[in-house]
This record gives structure tokens, sequence and C-alpha cells, in this order.
């Protein structure tokens, strides 16, 4: 009995090892070497067996990312996504590796997985995990959560959301990776980029310069929310009359964000840091309003619209915006963003 | 009988000289004139600032009790002051942006670190020093001032900090020094912190424009095209760095405003109790000394007559005057410690109010820090691969190791 048994048990081993080698060479047809696992390259094609899905993503210096370089296909999603749960939270993790490795749009997911928070780790690994097409609108998810989710379950200054998403086509069609968003600062992993089968070094640059276009973008994201959340933060200026210190104080240029928020887009919108302005891309600068006359301000300010001396930046920024705009119908829709923020209808 | 005489003369000599010499409350505290910008000034020779946290200056050996240095307070301070000089020097109308920054590694074309030598609400001593991006020291000096009982008054412009003074000063001296630069070089010193944030992010790119030259200073080797396309990727992130530091401004200026209501009351009644303090000692001094001089002096008087004669009388009823005086100048004495434990309370008081706030900003800086320089390093590294994909070079260089700081100026001054 003991016999027949360890028999039955060499013969699933050898099954199993001869599997497991066939899956190995199959997969080392297909996929791109990534050295030591691209921490910032993202995407990289992983294998080709059941569809070929672009396996390791970067998450910032994820595991995932050198495993599912070398490994590919299924493998790389949800090792990126496990590996995410054990730096940054286990249900980010759980959540990003699940979904990003079941689509395909891995970056998503080990980029929230990485994030540090359970709200970045499942918002990050949900959008990924929708098709890895619209892998940008779940990088910059997993980002924006994985900011707040530093200060929660993981001390100290954790990683936060990758912003850009996978384009989780086959291996053949070329996937275009994420920026494999940001990871903790005691990331160690090193590498490069790969580069994918029969693509031409121009349009390696491309990709390249996509994924800075919306790494950068989501980036402009993570830091609008932080804004946002200083700005609810009440300031008590009693201490200097009724107003703040110095000019031009509490007024952060929030660059052009429109295009680089979901979807993943490409958000290189220039931001300025300069207190008191507002950022506007150079092709769409209007009148600035500090070289604005008083009348020419009230002639385009609504009459509905109070002078608070108490707003934020978001607030502030919005002012601006519709103030210098020229045309009169985006002057009204951004009338009507400054509006609903301040919930004034 | 001479000797006793000069003695008593001495003794009252010197009880006058201390009350005279002695450190007097002001009414009104002296104040300076803040230089403006009458005319805007054309962006390209406007140089940005970046202020430092305060070095605290607590001695290594402090006691509270006997310094009334508290370490907490003096903490709160050390942020609370930098930001006021960025107020204060954004209004001058002389710089570009001007904005904390949490460390001297962060890409500014002048910087500015200060030590707080003294604080209490009476007087504030700090040493201010402003270096530029090219190493070059500017100058280092001691700003100090007396505030006044006006200084807290209600009535006053509120716009205005107590130490008013002393920032004014500092923007007029970093005001009067610039105007000693040539606009060329002003303009070499923003291609210095330009290159330098370049040389950091992308190290084999940019790595070899700078370098330093006989005198230890950082020196432009070579200038990037204007073209280049990498030159426009790198000033998209270095908005990226400045926008992360306006962020991190914005924590500040929370903290700033959180903290501005009780550090003012905590330098009010500080600076009384200080005051009193003061006043209370010297005039223990004073009758201690009038009262041995009077001891004295009555020593010296002779009395020929016999043991109850009115001489002798007035004599030991002068002596034990001059006693009961200096016993009672030692009573008065020990009571001023009263308003030092008054300082102590009223300190513990504050720092139980700043100091959640103080740990609440650093958690924001250390947090927002460490997110920022993450992202750095993804994007040093696609920086890295877009630079082997355009040039064909696939030179190894680590840019784990952020190189921000690796080429440092000789210190000076």
């Amino acid at each position: 009995m003991s016999v027949i048994s360890r028999t039955n048990e060499i013969r699933l081993a050898l099954r199993a090892g001869f599997l497991s080698t066939f899956a190995v060479l199959l997969l080392g047809g297909c996929a791109v070497s990534m050295g030591t696992g691209g921490s910032s390259g993202g995407g990289m094609p992983g294998g080709s067996s059941g569809g070929g899905m672009p396996g390791g993503s970067s998450g910032g210096g994820m595991s995932g990312g050198s495993s599912g370089g070398s490994s590919g296909g299924s493998s790389g999603g949800s090792s990126g996504g496990s590996s995410g749960g054990s730096s940054g939270g286990s249900s980010g993790g759980s959540s990003g590796g699940s979904s990003g490795g079941s689509s395909g749009g891995s970056s998503g997911g080990s980029s929230g997985g990485s994030s540090g928070g359970s709200s970045g780790g499942s918002s990050g690994g949900g959008a990924g995990g929708s098709g890895g097409a619209a892998g940008g609108g779940g990088g910059t998810d997993g980002g924006a959560g994985g900011i707040r989710g530093v200060s929660g379950p993981v001390p100290g200054p954790g990683g936060s959301g990758g912003s850009g998403g996978a384009n989780g086509t086959d291996c053949e069609g070329g996937a275009t990776g994420g920026t494999g968003g940001w990871g903790g600062p005691d990331q160690s992993c090193d590498g490069s980029v790969g580069q994918y089968p029969g693509e031409s070094e121009a349009d390696r640059k491309a990709r390249l310069e996509k994924t800075l276009d919306e790494s950068v973008g989501g980036f402009d994201e993570v830091l609008a929310e932080e804004q946002r959340e200083i700005s609810t933060v009440g300031r008590n200026t009693e201490g200097f009359g009724g107003q703040e210190g110095g000019a031009g104080s509490g007024r952060v240029g929030l660059g052009s964000q429109g295009s680089g928020g979901s979807g993943g887009g490409n958000g290189s919108g220039g931001a300025s840091g300069e207190p008191g302005s507002v950022a506007i891309p150079p092709e769409e600068k209007q009148a600035s309003i500090g070289g604005m006359s008083d009348e020419e301000i009230k002639s385009r300010t609504p009459e509905d619209i109070p002078d608070l001396v108490s707003e934020d930046i978001v607030a502030k920024q919005l002012r601006e915006a519709a103030i210098s705009e020229s045309d009169p119908d985006l002057r009204e829709r951004l009338w009507e963003e400054y509006r609903s923020y301040n919930d004034l209808n | 009988m001479r000797t006793n005489l000069q003695l008593f003369v001495a003794l009252i000599l010197s009880a006058g000289f201390m009350s005279g010499c002695t450190v007097s409350e002001v009414i009104h505290a002296e104040t300076s004139h803040l230089d403006v910008a009458s005319l805007q000034i054309s962006e390209s020779l406007l140089l940005d600032v970046g202020i430092l946290n305060f070095d605290a200056g607590v001695p290594n050996n402090n006691d509270s009790e006997k310094s009334r240095i508290y370490p907490e307070v003096r903490m709160a301070e050390a942020r609370y002051l930098p930001y006021h000089i960025k107020t204060t020097l954004q209004g001058t109308g002389f710089w570009g942006a001007v904005r904390v920054v949490p460390s001297p590694d962060v890409s500014t074309d002048i910087l500015v670190s200060g030590v707080i030598d003294q604080s209490d609400g009476e007087f504030i001593t700090v040493r201010l020093k402003a270096v530029d991006a090219t190493g070059q020291f500017w100058f280092e000096n001691s700003y100090t001032m007396q505030t006044g009982i006006s200084s807290y008054a209600e009535y006053r412009d509120k716009t205005q900090d107590p130490y008013q003074k002393v920032f004014n000063d500092f923007a007029n001296d970093l005001h009067t020094h610039v105007l000693t630069i040539e606009p060329q070089d002003v303009a070499r010193i923003r291609q210095v912190s330009e290159l330098k944030f370049f040389g950091d992010m992308a190290p084999d790119v940019f790595g070899e424009h700078l370098a330093l030259n006989d005198e230890g200073r950082i020196a432009v080797q070579r200038l990037p095209a204007e073209n280049d396309p990498m030159v426009d990727r790198m000033r998209q992130i270095r908005e990226r760095d400045r926008l992360v530091v306006d962020t991190l401004n914005e924590h500040y200026a929370n903290f700033y405003y959180g903290i501005a209501l009780p550090y003012e009351g905590w330098r009010k009644r500080t600076r009384e109790q200080s005051v009193a303090y003061r006043q209370t000692r010297q005039s223990a001094m004073r009758r201690a000394l009038i009262g041995a001089a009077v001891v004295v002096g009555s020593a010296s008087i002779s009395t020929d007559g016999g043991y109850y004669s009115a001489e002798r009388i007035a004599k030991n009823v002068a002596i034990n005057k001059g006693w009961n005086t200096i016993i009672n100048s030692f009573r008065q004495y020990r009571s001023a410690n009263i308003h030092r434990e008054e300082i102590k309370e009223l300190s513990e008081s504050f720092v139980a109010e700043a100091a959640p706030m103080v740990v609440q900003v650093q958690g924001e800086t250390l947090r927002l820090t460490g997110t920022a320089e993450a992202q750095y390093e993804s994007w040093r590294k696609l920086l890295r691969d877009i630079y082997e994909t355009e040039t064909g070079f696939a030179e190894i260089i680590q840019v784990s190791d952020p190189s921000r700081g690796q080429l440092q100026p000789q210190p000076t001054g």
C-alpha cells in the first residue's frame, strides 16, 4: 500500500515537473528579459500563454516587476499584487494583485498595491484590472490612494500608486507599459525598461516619453489631491488681523492637469510653483489676472460670486482661472465649477 | 575714618550705577523700514530664495530652569520664524519664489539658514546666513531687538510681528547684497541652480555641466542646448519639484497660522514675566547695596558721647535699618523666582499646544518628501532610459543615490 502511494507520488511529481518545465520554455519564448525588474518600466510583456499578458509591472520597485518579467503571464500580475500587499497593506495588495493579474493591466494593480493603503490598492487594482487599456486611470487612482494610505497602516513615507497603467494588449501587439507608479523610498531594485520585440528605437522612445508624461501627470494629480486636503484645514488668521500674512502665501500653482487625470492622459501641463500664480500652458496663456484693472475683473465676475476672504487654494485658482479666461462660455463653465466647489448653487 | 567714608561713598555710587546701567523696559520697540520694490523687476533678475528651518539654538547641556530655554518652544520657533521671513521677503517684490525648504538639497538660487540665539518674547537674537547656488557666501549677521509693551498691544498692526524689526533688517540686508551682484552673475546663479537640479535628475546627461572652480565655487562648464528635448523634460520635472515644495509650504503655512496665536500669547506673557523677574532682581540688588552702604556708613560714624547718647542711638538705629534692608533684599531676590516659575508654566502650556502641531508638520514633511523622492527615483530611471534610447549610450551609472549635494562648494565665511 505504501509502495503504491509512493509510486503515485513520484508519478505526480514527475508530471508536475514536466508541466512546469514546459510552461517555462513556453513563456521563455515570448517573455522579454527585464534585467532585475524594471522599477520604472512597468507593464513589460510578461508572457504569451493564455493571451500574452503584460505581466511585469514595476510598481515602483515591487518584486512584481521582476517576477513578472521573468516568469511572465498571469504570474506577473499576481506576484505584482501580492508583493504590493506585503509592502503596502494586505488589502491593497491582494485586490490590486488579483485584478491586475487577471486582466493583464498589472500596472494599476501593482502600483495600487504598493501605495501602502487599502484604498490605494483597491482602486489601483480595480482600475488596472478593467482591461488594462485604461490603466492610466487605475494608476492615478492608486496614486491618490497611496499618498493617503501612507499615513495609515504603513509608517514612514511609503510609495504612492503609479500613474500610468498598462495598455493590456497581447505580447505580439506590443504592450505599452504603465509607469509603474512610485514605490516606497526603500525600494532597492534597479534596472531599465525592456524593449518589446520588434519595437524600433523611435517607438521605444515614444513609449518612454509617454510613460514619463503619464507619470508626471499622475504626480500632478497626487499633489492636487494633497493640496485639496491641505486646503480643507481652516486657517485662523485672527493673529494677523484677519488676513493671511504675506503676499502670495497660501497660493500654489497647480498647473494644468486636465489631461493628466483618468484615462492615462499625458498630464504634461506645466506646473508653476510660483506663489500667487496659476500656471497655464503658454499656448493657452490668457491675460493674467495681475495685469487686469479692477473694472475688468469686476466685469468678468458674475454678481452672485461673493468676495470670499477665506477661500482656499483650489477656489482661488478656479476664481483666477475664470477671471483670466477670455472665452465667455469657458469662463462661465469655470464659474460654474467655482460655484459647485464652494456650494454656492 | 576716611577709609570707611570712601567705602560708603563707593557703595552708594555703585548702587546708583547699577540702577543706571540695567536694562529697562521699553514702551515702543525700535522699528526698521522694509525696503519694497517700487517698480516691477524683470523676472530674469529675480532669484528664488529657500529658507531652511532654523537651528533651535538649544545649548548641549541646557538647564531649562536656569537658562529659561525650553527646547520644545524653540523647536516651534525654529519653524515659525522662517515662515515669517518668507512672508516678509515675498512682500518686498525683490525676489522670485520664496519658500521654506525642508533640506539644503532643495534646488534654489539662494539658501538662507539661521540659528536662534535668544528668544523670550522680550529679546530676540538670530544669526542669519545667506549663500547662493554657486556656493558663494553672501553674509552672516546677527540680528537682535528688544520688544516693547506696545509690540503686543491689541491696537497694533497685526500684520507686523513683534519681532518684525529683525525680519525687516534681514530682508533689507539681503536686498542690499543682491544689488551688488551684476545681472550676468544673477543669471549665472540661476543657471547653476537649474543645472544642479538637472544633474541630480539625469546625471548621465547633465552630470558634467557643472564643476568646482579654483575658488571652490560651482561654475558652469557648458550649457545645454535650449532646443534639447531633455531640457524640456527636466524643466517639466523641476516644476514638479517646486510644486512639491510649495505643497510643503502649505503645510508650513497651516502650522504658522495654527501656532500664531498661542505663540504670541506665550511671547507676550513670557515677556511680562521676564521683565518682572529682571526688575525684581535688580531692585533687590539695589536695596542690598543701599543697605550695605547704610551699615558701613553708620558704623563709621564716631560716637564720642556716652552709651545712651543721641548719636550712638542714631548710629545703632541706622545700622539696624541697614541690616533690615539687606535681609529684605534677599527675600525680594528669592521672590523673583516666582516669575521664573511662571515662565516655566507658560512654556509648558505653550508646548502642550504646539508640540502636536510640530510633530504633525514634521510628519507631513517626511511623508511628502519621501513620496516625492520615490517618484523622482522612478523618473531618474525613465530619463536614463530615454537618454540611452536617444543616444545609444548605455552607461552604467548608479542612479539610486541621488547626486544632490554631491557637487558641494567649499564652505566659506
